[in-house]
């Protein structure tokens, strides 16, 4: 099994962190405040992830 | 040899995937639950489970029954000066199915500086640990998961290799023929990938142990190469 490689441009990941955020009805910062709490579902938790991953795939993070 | 940022990344993903394939059986046989996605933005890569628009966990079996969940990530750029890729952040965790927090994880970032860059964080929660925490120091949580226990930094960190087998050898998690093998090999190509970072680390000591082992090492002609002090020293 080969692995799935996707590009994405900066328009693409934009938007689906617009439409994860409307989805969720939080903000990231009481996203990551639920996380750090541990009060957070998995799927929230798997919403954070995705998010960070936005941010670095953005060249936000490190 | 010219580094190739998108051959370099498909084939460090590849890795990943060959090794959850040989070790981890999936349920009901559906081996897409495993796939690997790489995902691709101007310089930047992630690498993990499910599709590009949702990272999924990894089931996990025991005597054929969904017991738990693997949750795996590694962000990757090109290093400095473009000659390999460097993972900048890495994540391992498991989950019981009951819940959303995780049981256990071990987390890499590259550019940590208030916790440890590689480190583990165990959620399981003891008073004694939390009375202690709380005590000494009143800004902390009082969570034993809010501890970062360290692990040898960026050099010296485990590796998927090693998770992995703790969950197999600890968990008694199921396995494929041959799991024993595509972890040591995998372990075997981890270590030495970082010995060569480790020697580019410390080029003085390197050049030492050698010649303590017979070989000739003569420093360059323009001087010997100054020891990564940020790499020895950081946590």
């Amino acid at each position: 099994m080969t692995v799935s490689v996707v590009d994405v441009t900066k328009e693409d990941l934009l938007r689906s962190r617009e439409s994860l955020l409307q989805r969720l009805r939080l903000s990231p910062e009481e996203l990551r405040e639920r996380v750090a709490n541990e009060t957070a579902t998995a799927e929230e938790r798997v919403a954070l992830e995705r998010l960070d991953e936005i941010a670095f795939l953005l060249g936000e993070q490190a | 040899m010219t580094f190739d940022l998108d051959e370099s990344t498909t084939a460090f993903a590849q890795e990943i995937q060959d090794l959850l394939l040989a070790v981890l059986p999936a349920p009901d046989g559906d081996y897409e639950q495993l796939r690997i996605t790489v995902i691709r933005q101007e310089d930047w890569r992630s690498i993990r489970p499910g599709t590009a628009e949702k990272p999924v966990r990894i089931p996990l079996l025991h005597n054929g029954a969904h017991v738990a969940n693997l949750g795996i990530y590694y962000r990757c750029v090109p290093d400095q000066s473009r000659s390999y890729l460097a993972v900048r952040r890495s994540q391992f965790e498991v989950h019981s199915l009951q819940e959303g927090t995780p049981l256990l994880r071990f987390d890499y970032a590259y550019d940590a500086h208030s916790v440890p860059a590689a480190h583990w964080n165990v959620h399981a929660e003891r008073g004694a640990t939390s009375v202690l925490l709380t005590r000494c120091n009143p800004k902390h949580q009082g969570l034993l998961s809010k501890v970062h226990l360290p692990v040898g930094g960026t050099r010296y960190r485990p590796c998927l290799e090693d998770f992995l087998e703790m969950l197999i050898v600890e968990f008694n998690i199921d396995t494929r023929p041959g799991w024993k093998k595509a972890v040591q090999a995998g372990r075997e190509r981890w270590r030495t990938y970082q010995t060569k970072a480790i020697v580019r680390d410390s080029p003085a000591v390197a050049a030492d142990v050698l010649r303590q082992l017979g070989y000739r090492v003569e420093e360059p002609s323009d001087g010997e190469p100054q020891p990564k002090v940020g790499m020895l020293h950081g946590r």
